[in-house]
């Protein structure tokens, strides 16, 4: 499936939002790899830190607020991190590229999609006129979306929202990248839809050997579809394994909170459990542990000394002063 | 965030030299006769157009020069300050009532109503507001009370609008159900439920209106169908100062001035207001992700 | 998009429909034209007689009917001053207005679009507080006052431009500059947070996203979504322009339709007068209407709504 090249390496990746009333450390010395041809899942709530973490491989947190302020993000040995934005734009649209949680919003509302894709096929090859009506179409088909001279001129308010999303992803391909980020890219859609979308996702990996990235709060669709899982709180990276690892072994209370609350089918259950507590507020993060607060497992240490990331396993990383006893 | 930090976040921001004009303007127009000089229409033809104390000929008594009849301009135009902030006020409390008005009723009922209103504020807005504004006087006779109802009865589209809009948002709101589920009177409801949120838009669009009021004050008095001599309004100065620009510039120059910076400060102070009142503000906090 | 078109349309006319009975009620109030007609000697019979051929003994709404019969064939009546049709004086005078305006508006757009877009895309630097600092000014200074100045400065003291009367370019300089103030200013605003609003958006960063320059960003994805607000925007400008042309016109002695207007103000020229404020205010609406034909062809989605 995935090769055993790293393609890209993020080292203490730190984010922070200076904001007027204080500061919100979005990615707090993240840390992980990615494979060629690899499936890597990010799972968090809202405000984990997740969404941001891909928005800084793209060099695009939302400035003045949003900077990186430390880190190294290595793509095949280059720092993205150093880049300036002009350099940037070598990687965007040819060799990094993400889709967007919101496919309702993410299509200029006053071009055609056939203009919008044709941008993407154009950061590749220099074709106009009737080859890249050609190109338009062959790209569509990718993703199943049967063209018509109708559908190239059509506008993306009149699509579904599925559609749409499947016109970002053939975007996505016309630019051949090799990484592939896609944000929450089922959340705004419904079940049917959702399958169809991650199957074409995994096709798109299978064929081209991208690697994606794939942003989700729902560990349904990352137990289905990733191979390796970075499970972040509050900014944290707080455990990394590979998908079985994590749903069968995992150590860190906030995964296996966020496990146990999945719902099981076959077996009785008296009520659903949940993690207890508020979601962390990013302006005044505690000095040890963010998930303290919420913890079962917690000791003192916690409160006021953040665990170093020490390793349970082949390939699984964890975060948590008493991973061993869990 | 707590709303106490929200409202010192505003208030940090506050556009002090905005409110120190309008805070001026009050004054001037409450206690004229004790600040300023001299009186502002007596008139002596030996120091007429006697030039401002920072040139040469210039006396200390005439800070700001006088005019062709030897009146002190910087007195008068503090009197016309009195002028402007009358006719602002009871002008956009007029334009306000009425629109505020019309805009409940508008946006909460809709429908026909609605188009009916929507029509006249279209047609209104269609016709040039100063020539309409002339006319009536014109018809009507140039005196300060028909001043101030023409320009109320012109100025009410603004509101109109801006309150039918705030209406048919707050009208989606769920309390406005619960209201209606409770039995309350339609009356009830507009001026219990609705009307407070809208009294925000009220205030940040009636400092905004001020302005612009005392600028269409002064603009008919300029054409000579505002205020008549010899009460000092600024736009009658400006008028004279028209015909003496070549020779005695300072005539026209510091009434003008008098209204830019109050205009200006009713500006600032409005988007100030309008920055702290309004809850659809560009948030504070950027880009929490 | 053609029902869209005639669904306007007929807008239109309701609005110019409700124009007339607005005119109609100022002429009603200006009061009787009899006393101003007639010698002042004139008896009470002659005045009835007067009124009666005059047809202003008859009901309300007859008159009404025989004003708008009279209006669709340009008919505005005698203007009291000039023995000529008050509709031939003012399609005398409205090129002048139309020159002057198109002036302004051309002289706004061009210094505020590049003005509220830069100020758009580097927000909070110096460029951006110097220009809306100046923005802030150009909606606070009054037109009369601005002109003023303007002559003061130009005319007066530097003889550079001549300060009144219609003629060559020369001419035109600072009459457009003084009735465009407020527009530059309102309109360079207005882009910069319609843009600074686009450039928020998801679709934005998609475009971001695909690698594309900051230039075709901001120039071809940003500023078509931004500049359909700016539009509307820009339209209301212009009526509040044909507004605004009256003091400018006043101040310059621009022989356009507002000075006429305000001449015959003076005069009591009342047939004047509301042949001025109707055609304005029929050249607004249909500047406007216009506009929303623009719209469909900028805003895709404007047709199916």
């Amino acid at each position: 499936m995935s090769g055993e090249e790293k393609i890209l390496e993020v080292k203490n990746l730190k984010t922070y939002f200076f904001t007027n009333m204080g500061v919100v450390k979005a990615v707090d010395g993240g840390s992980f790899h990615l494979k060629k041809g690899q499936s890597l899942g990010i799972v968090g709530e809202s405000g984990s830190g997740k969404s941001v973490t891909s928005l800084s491989i793209l060099r695009l947190v939302p400035k003045p607020a949003g900077r990186i302020v430390e880190g190294k993000i290595l793509y095949r040995g280059e720092d993205l991190v150093k880049k300036s934005q002009k350099e940037m734009r070598q990687y965007r649209g040819k060799k990094l590229f993400m889709i967007s949680q919101d496919p309702m919003t993410s299509l200029n509302p006053v071009f055609n999609i056939g203009n919008q894709i044709g941008e993407a096929i154009r950061r590749r090859q220099n074709v106009k006129g009737n080859d890249l009506r050609e190109k338009i179409i062959e790209m569509l088909k990718l993703v199943h979306i049967r063209s018509s001279e109708n559908l190239i001129h059509a506008y993306p308010h009149q699509f579904s929202g599925g559609m749409k999303q499947r016109v970002m992803i053939s975007m996505a391909l016309a630019c051949q990248p090799e990484i592939l980020i896609a944000d929450e890219p089922t959340t705004a859609l419904d079940v049917t839809i959702q399958a169809q979308i991650l199957k074409l996702m995994e096709e798109i990996r299978q064929k081209y050997n991208t690697s994606i990235i794939l942003i989700t709060h729902d560990l349904g669709v990352i137990a289905k579809f990733c191979e390796y899982i970075l499970v972040m709180y509050a900014g944290k990276i707080v455990e990394r394994a590979d998908v079985k690892t994590l749903f069968k072994g995992n150590k860190h209370p906030y995964t296996r909170g966020l496990i146990n609350s999945l719902p099981h089918l076959g077996k009785k259950q008296q009520r659903l459990s949940s993690i207890r507590g508020q979601p962390p507020d990013l302006l005044n993060l505690p000095a040890g542990c963010p998930f303290e607060p919420r913890c079962d497992y917690s000791i003192e240490r916690c409160s006021h000394e953040y665990p170093p990331t020490e390793s349970a396993g082949k390939g699984h990383l964890i975060s948590c002063w008493r991973w061993r006893e869990i | 965030m707590p709303r106490s930090s929200r409202i010192w976040v505003h208030m940090k921001n506050a556009p002090l030299g905005g409110l120190t004009i309008l805070f001026l303007l009050v004054m001037a127009a409450l206690f004229a006769e004790f600040i300023a000089p001299h009186s502002p229409i007596d008139q002596d033809i030996t120091q007429a157009l006697k030039v401002p104390f920072f040139l040469k000929g210039g006396t200390l008594s005439h800070l700001l020069g006088t005019d062709e009849l030897g009146r002190d301009i910087l007195s008068r135009i503090i009197f016309g300050a009195r002028i402007s902030l009358v006719v602002g006020f009871i002008a956009v409390a007029i334009s306000g009532f009425i629109g505020t008005c019309l805009g409940l009723i508008s946006g909460y009922f809709g429908g026909k109503i609605d188009s009916i209103i929507m029509r006249v504020v279209d047609v209104q807005l269609s016709m040039p507001y100063i020539l309409i504004a002339l006319a009536l006087i014109g018809a009507l006779g140039p005196s300060l009370r028909n001043i101030i109802i023409v320009i109320g009865i012109t100025s009410w589209v603004d509101y109109g609008r801006v309150i039918r809009g705030e209406v048919l948002s707050v009208k989606e709101n769920e309390f406005v159900d619960l209201a209606k589920i409770a039995g309350c009177s339609t009356y009830r409801i507009l001026l219990k439920h609705i009307f407070p949120s809208v009294v925000n838009s009220l205030i940040v669009l009636g400092t905004l209106m001020l302005g612009r009021i005392i600028i269409f004050e002064a603009a008919l008095s300029f054409l000579g169908l505002g205020v008549q001599p010899p009460t000092p309004s600024w736009g009658i100065m400006l008028a004279d100062g028209r015909q003496y620009l070549t020779y005695a510039w300072w005539l026209a120059t510091f009434p003008g001035l008098a209204i830019m910076l109050v205009v200006l400060g009713t500006n600032l102070v409005g988007d100030w207001l309008r920055d702290m009142l309004d809850p659809r503000q560009r948030a504070v906090v950027r880009g929490k992700r | 998009m053609q029902r869209y078109v005639i669904k306007r349309f007929f807008q239109s006319l309701i609005v110019i429909l409700g124009i007339t009975v607005i005119v109609f009620i100022i002429i009603h109030l200006t009061g009787d034209p009899t006393d101003l007609l007639l010698p002042p000697e004139a008896g009470p019979e002659e005045k009835a007689l007067f009124r009666h051929e005059l047809g202003l003994d008859r009901p309300i709404y007859i008159q009404y009917f025989e004003f708008i019969k009279n209006i669709t064939h340009g008919d505005f009546g005698q203007s009291f001053r000039h023995q000529t049709s008050a509709f031939s004086l003012i399609i005398g005078a409205l090129p002048a207005t139309i020159e002057l305006t198109i002036a302004a508006m051309i002289l706004s757009i061009v210094i505020a679009l590049p003005v509220g877009i830069i100020s758009a895309i580097r927000p909070r630097s110096n460029y951006d507080r110097i220009g809306m600092t100046f923005a802030l000014l150009g909606q606070s200074i009054p037109v009369y006052w601005a002109g003023l100045m303007l002559i003061l400065l130009f005319a007066v003291t530097l003889g550079w431009l001549p300060s009144t009367g219609r003629g060559g370019i020369e001419h035109i300089i600072l009459p457009a500059i003084t009735l465009g103030m407020f527009s530059t200013a309102a309109i360079a605003r207005f882009t910069r947070s319609s843009m600074l609003d686009v450039l928020d958006t998801d679709y934005i960063r998609t475009a971001r996203i695909k690698g594309l320059t900051e230039y075709i960003v901001v120039l071809k994805h940003a500023f078509k979504n931004a500049s359909i607000p700016v539009l509307t925007m820009t339209s209301l400008q212009f009526g509040r322009m044909l507004s605004g042309a009256v003091i400018t016109e006043t101040i310059f002695s621009w022989p356009g339709v507002g000075r006429m207007a305000v001449q015959a103000i003076y005069n009591r020229d009342f047939p004047v007068v509301q042949t001025a404020v109707f055609i304005t205010s029929v050249l607004f609406v249909g500047i406007n209407f216009l506009v929303d034909i623009i719209y469909t062809y900028l805003d895709p989605r404007i047709k199916y709504k």
